[in-house]
């Protein structure tokens, strides 16, 4: 088991970050610091960059027509903190240190089990048998096991859409991340699925470092530690749980910004 | 109602052109002379019809040139899909389009004056009109027809699995080969049986480059007769007699393998379109 994350240490630095799509800016000015071992939501109006701010964190973004981008971003990967966008930077490792899931499941074409077996056998070194015991594990820890496990080798895309994002965070759980980004997890789902993931969210905050987007703010107040709140790609206010607990002044900075 | 029409119209063709076929064919079973024509003799003067030389040409003809096409084609895909430059993609599927509107004839033509002397004085064996510069000629007409048939799968498939692949850390030849391509099952099948079946039904290329001797050729270099060049060829020079019968004997086998390729094809589609639907 991998030691309790510690509060005080940041494990994300972020410099004067500036991304641009065809010219366009979409995120500007973005300086920040993340120390937080609690789940960080992100919210904002559609377009405000929520979603180019998660993929900047695994440089998701340079696999999109237009882009370009200036600035720094430090995250805490193998012990130390490390520039991301450096060259030379291994990209296929920063991505599996730094997880994503999006907005609606996307499982591959493949059975449950190759689901998770597949990346792990093409992006790790680990043999058959620790595969198999680490596909048990996630499946375990997505609550998904009991559900799938007499028929592991069924289609992926035969599962309910809750269980098809389960089995995504259970991907990308299996590839031991330090970092996970969720973008609108539950956006697809309804609202028992949603609450299960949730649920399932606030386990794994105590195990990984979670940056989320979220397009409720219900949603935002029950599974944040911290919220960013973003407009017009920039990043507006850092509010902890005591400031977005008072509805009153959340509330109003909603209106503000939204 | 007219697209009704235009099918039942197109249906009536098909079956008058097999009936037709059958027909003229007829007389051989007639005489007694049907199982001359499985000999692997063809000597018309002696009175041998035999069209076995022809059918093993086709075959092999077809094989090979599908079996080099298939690998450049697949590569072409690939480099399409991500093993290449994207600026490079577009251009390159531009290509292979403009590729399916050269005239056969074209091709024909530059084997026969560049591909066959090539051959004659590199490998100083026989003439240059063989089966291997046949099949090579023949492997570029077929290559449009493989690219695109992948091409369209890859198209369906690619594009929703990239960010998904990209974000695990998976590298686009995984992608690619362990993920998209199995996925692509059908398209990758259809795309061999199709070029099959279009490396059989060609003619002109056969015509111009095999050199049309009616012979089980020993090697690669040794030249070939295909049912096709051989109906060609006979009629251009023929037009009675059992020589001429026995020409409709190899064009019911050419109309029964063509229609046996898409009847496969049809097949293979129902059944893909079952899974899916299961799926």
């Amino acid at each position: 088991m991998e030691p309790a994350l510690t509060q005080q240490k940041p494990f994300c630095i972020i410099k004067n970050l500036q991304v641009l799509f065809h010219g366009k800016p979409v995120l500007q000015d973005i300086n920040l610091t993340l120390t937080d071992s609690r789940i960080i939501v992100l919210v904002g109006a559609s377009g405000s960059g929520k979603t180019t701010f998660l993929r900047s964190l695994n440089r998701l973004n340079e696999c999109y027509p237009g882009y370009s981008a200036s600035g720094q971003v430090e995250l805490a990967l193998s012990g130390t903190m490390e520039n991301i966008y450096q060259a030379g930077l291994q990209i296929t490792e920063l991505r599996r240190q730094v997880g994503m899931v999006f907005q609606s499941p996307n499982v591959l074409p493949v059975s449950i089990a190759q689901n998770i077996n597949l990346p792990l056998k093409l992006v790790t070194n680990l043999d058959k048998k620790k595969r198999e015991e680490r596909l048990v594990e996630v499946l375990q820890e997505v609550h998904l096991w009991d559900e799938v496990k007499d028929r592991l080798k069924t289609r992926a895309s035969h599962l309910s859409g809750g269980q098809q994002q389960r089995l995504c965070l259970a991907r990308v759980l299996a590839l031991q991340p330090k970092i996970l980004l969720l973008d609108e997890p539950t956006a697809s789902l309804d609202f028992k699925a949603s609450g299960r993931i949730e649920e399932l969210l606030l386990e794994l905050q105590h195990r990984y470092r979670i940056i989320a987007v979220s397009h409720s703010l219900g949603q935002a107040r029950r599974i944040a530690g911290k919220i960013l709140v973003m407009k017009e790609g920039r990043i507006e206010h850092l509010l902890n749980k005591t400031q977005f607990e008072n509805s009153e002044m959340l509330q109003q900075l909603l209106e503000e910004v939204l | 109602m007219l697209l009704q029409g235009a099918a039942i119209f197109s249906a009536l063709i098909v079956l008058a052109l097999f009936g037709f076929l059958v027909y003229f064919t007829l007389p051989l079973f007639s005489e007694g002379q049907f199982m001359e024509l499985f000999s692997w003799h063809w000597r018309p003067f002696h009175g041998e019809f035999g069209i076995l030389p022809m059918i093993a040409g086709t075959v092999l003809l077809a094989i090979s040139a599908v079996l080099i096409a298939y690998p450049v084609g697949l590569g072409i895909c690939l480099f399409i899909h991500g093993l290449g430059p994207t600026w490079l993609a577009r251009p390159v599927l531009f290509l292979v389009h403009g590729m399916t509107g050269v005239p056969t004839v074209v091709y024909g033509f530059v084997a026969v004056f560049f591909l066959v002397p090539l051959l004659r004085t590199h490998f100083a064996h026989g003439t240059g009109f063989s089966l291997l510069a046949a099949s090579l000629t023949l492997s570029i007409l077929v290559l449009p027809t493989i690219v695109l048939l992948i091409n369209t799968q890859l198209q369906q498939i690619v594009p929703t699995l990239r960010m998904t692949t990209e974000a695990l850390g998976i590298s686009r030849v995984h992608e690619l080969t362990r993920i998209s391509l199995p996925t692509a099952s059908y398209g990758l099948l259809a795309a061999a049986i199709l070029g099959f079946g279009r490396a059989v039904g060609d003619t002109l290329i056969a015509l111009m480059v095999a050199g049309n001797a009616a012979q089980i050729p020993g090697s690669a270099f040794d030249s070939i007769r295909t049912l096709t060049a051989h109906i060609a060829l006979v009629v251009a020079t023929d037009s009675q007699s059992t020589i001429y019968h026995s020409l409709f004997a190899a064009g019911l086998i050419l109309f029964m393998t063509t229609t046996s390729v898409n009847l496969l094809l049809h097949q293979i589609k129902r059944r893909v379109y079952r899974e899916e639907q299961s799926a």
